[in-house]
């Protein structure tokens, strides 16, 4: 049963009441909220995931709540609160802001908790069985690249984190949206016409946000690693022809642990596993402008390479 | 601190870990959790101590420069003494206890 199959008075029951399990890549999740305008996002975004149904046989790896603000703040400029086991983890966001709350929260929860692997800032597409790392500095256009490959057929991995088990250098999946922001917006709605994406929320810290419902088949093949192939690295430039230039391996292997959010948390096994990923991967800066040259531009490259 | 006296070493629990590419190459330090991109001289000094502690005399004869004494080895060993001194801050190779102990007696006095 996948998240779609309950209609929006089941999803709101058992959110309100035990709370929603369900599986994304190597994570259980579990939330519960009574914040009824929230159910027609992630129904919309989240709606192919699987279900967990009861009874729970395993452990939710996050416990997530969205609470409102309780007595007379109800009434004047409401908000809402991300709750992390049961404690406030995060400033509130104004309560018709919940999804991007969520999902922020969820980022943080992530990239505090999930060291078991190397975390990176970083988005992440593959396609058959090779994954393209995207690492960026905000405003360089990863998620808006990440985007229009996973809307030409690439797999989305995920907008935010390559998750890297440090064992095999294997890359796992979360197929969450796509967050996209500002006029990165109508770049996408104009780049891919079917492209589905969620409400828009304006005045957040980051200005206006919306989210890309992640592909199909990204959701499908979630359960399934992907083996890191390529590091572009991109840069949007107004007016400039898509470039791509190799880097130095031992330049590459700075940045990128630099780029991690527990390198020094993983000691020794967060060097060898960069280390991995600079030896098995081509380096690339990568400098574009329009979307289609640069999307034309990667699918070159990766049909170039061995 | 005494150049030709001090003998410089690795410590033994500083179980570097290695990374070498084309243009640099990258060593983990555990005891501090940090890692640095280094070029060649630094490495060899690095491999020269891991073998055994050397005063600098010794060490500069084990880089083999092949130097005569004149401005240009004394220009070169200062660089290198300086590489010994950044490599000590970083907690990669370190002078030796007695060393250590002139240095705290030579303060005192």
């Amino acid at each position: 049963m996948i998240i779609a199959d309950l209609t929006s008075k089941e999803l709101a029951t058992i959110m309100a009441g035990p709370g929603l399990r369900w599986g994304c890549g190597p994570f259980t999740m579990q939330l519960k909220t009574a914040i009824s305008y929230f159910f027609d996002y992630f129904q919309l975004i989240y709606g192919r995931h699987p279900i967990i149904e009861e009874p729970w046989s395993d452990i939710a790896d996050f416990h997530i709540q969205l609470t409102s603000s309780t007595k007379h703040r109800r009434f004047w400029r409401p908000q809402v609160f991300f709750q992390l086991d049961g404690m406030v983890q995060l400033a509130p966001f104004p309560k018709d802001h919940a999804p991007p709350m969520f999902e922020w929260g969820w980022n943080f929860a992530i990239a505090g908790r999930a060291n078991h692997f190397l975390i990176l800032h970083t988005a992440v597409v593959a396609k058959g069985g090779r994954a393209m790392i995207l690492p960026g500095i905000p405003g360089s256009g990863k998620s808006t690249l990440c985007a229009a490959l996973s809307l030409r057929g690439w797999r989305l991995l995920s907008d935010e984190f390559a998750l890297l088990r440090p064992g095999d250098g294997l890359v796992f999946p979360t197929a969450r949206p796509v967050a996209l922001k500002n006029q990165s917006i109508d770049i996408i709605r104009e780049f891919d016409k079917q492209a589905v994406l969620g409400p828009e929320f304006s005045k957040t810290r980051k200005g206006t946000v919306s989210h890309l419902q992640p592909s199909e088949d990204s959701v499908m093949l979630m359960e399934q690693p992907a083996l890191p192939a390529w590091v572009v690295s991109p840069q949007y430039q107004e007016g400039q022809t898509p470039i791509l230039q190799q880097v130095p391996k031992e330049h590459s292997f700075l940045r990128i642990a630099g780029n991690a959010f527990n390198y020094e948390t993983l000691g020794g096994d967060g060097f060898k596993a960069v280390a991995r990923i600079v030896r098995s991967c081509n380096m690339y800066d990568f400098r574009y402008s329009n979307l289609e040259e640069a999307v034309d531009t990667l699918e070159r490259m990766v049909e170039d390479s061995p | 601190m005494d150049k030709s006296k001090t003998s410089w070493v690795v410590p033994d629990q500083c179980c570097l870990l290695w990374e070498q590419f084309d243009n640099g190459t990258l060593i983990f330090n555990p005891l501090s959790g940090t890692t640095h991109l280094l070029f060649e001289p630094a490495v060899t000094i690095i491999q020269l101590l891991q073998q055994k502690q050397m005063t600098f005399p010794e060490l500069i004869q084990g880089l083999d420069f092949g130097l005569e004494v004149g401005e240009e080895s004394l220009e070169i060993e200062e660089r290198v003494w300086q590489i010994l001194l950044d490599l000590d801050k970083l907690g990669i190779v370190h002078p030796t206890a007695i060393a250590a102990s002139s240095i705290i007696e030579s303060a005192v006095s």
